[in-house]
């Protein structure tokens, strides 16, 4: 008798929260056997299924995705940044690293805006609340670390940059959580 | 209505899916009613993503049923809430309300 696919099948425990765990893979089991053992079938509901499953983590453990909401808009950006501009600095010219410092902050800026932008996604009210003045905090810290090598209006622009995506992410959130009366009936 | 009690799309299949099965509305029987109905590939996932949204706001309330001669294993069984049944009243009145004196060509 054919078996379910193990990495699939692996997929769908790893993204499902605790509670639903059992009934959901006991549902994909038995529906592969009606299935007549498809293989191909398990794939394609394993992997539609992770975005919905994963959602669904996000909003039952909301104190646990807050905290990684405030580490993704607050430290993760700043080691990243700080290991980038070290590595960039080890490998140019210094009279490069001059020209070429405005360019790296916009990047830097732009990895900000895309990180803080799921992460405000996925974070709460509350989230939201205490990662904004935490990504300052980071924020001064990698620049002491990098002794304050980076351009003066970064310090503005990133904070700037994190409150408008960490607040453009969970506006998306709100809309794709309450759906308006104009599309949904 | 308030903008937050509105049913998505989504949300009023598999809620009518719930009203279907009665006493038979598990995840996986819900997923099969959408398939078979509404002609639907719905996800086993997404099926169950929507059945927990629907039970936070109130609209279906879940009991674990345990295994039986026929079933092996313990199984979650969804039913309607009367604030369900007043949610999809409510939407089916905004639909007919929404079709009154609409044509449609094509």
């Amino acid at each position: 008798m054919t078996r379910p696919p193990t990495l699939a099948r692996l997929l769908v425990r790893l993204a499902c929260p605790p509670r639903d765990l059992l009934h959901v893979l006991g549902d994909l089991d038995a529906e592969f056997e009606l299935q007549h053992h498809d293989r191909s079938w398990y794939w394609r509901q394993a992997i539609n299924s992770l975005p919905s499953l994963i959602a669904m983590g996000l909003r039952r453990w909301e104190w646990e995705f807050s905290l990684l909401a405030i580490f993704m808009a607050s430290a993760a950006p700043v080691l990243f940044i700080d290991a980038w501009w070290t590595y960039i600095l080890c490998n140019i010219p210094l009279k490069a690293e001059a020209a070429r410092g405005g360019d790296f902050a916009l990047c830097s800026l732009m990895y900000m805006a895309a990180v803080s932008l799921c992460a405000g996604m996925v974070t709460t009210l509350r989230g939201l609340l205490l990662a904004l003045p935490l990504a300052w905090v980071f924020l001064l810290l990698g620049e002491a670390a990098t002794h304050s090598m980076y351009p003066a209006w970064f310090r503005a622009a990133s904070l700037l940059v994190a409150t408008l995506s960490l607040a453009t992410g969970a506006w998306t959130r709100r809309k794709l959580d309450n759906p308006s009366p104009e599309t949904h009936a | 209505m308030a903008k937050g009690d509105y049913l998505g799309e989504f949300e009023l299949l598999v809620l009518l899916a719930v009203v279907r099965l009665d006493q038979d509305a598990y995840g996986m029987e819900v997923r099969r009613e959408i398939e078979a109905r509404a002609a639907r590939d719905a996800s086993i996932g997404a099926v169950y993503a929507t059945l927990d949204r629907l039970e936070t706001k109130g609209l279906v309330r879940s009991r674990e049923v345990p295994p039986d001669k026929d079933q092996t294993r313990t199984r979650r069984l969804y039913l309607v809430t009367a604030d369900g049944s007043r949610a999809l009243a409510r939407t089916r009145e905004a639909i007919d309300s929404m079709w009154q004196g609409v044509k449609v060509r094509g």
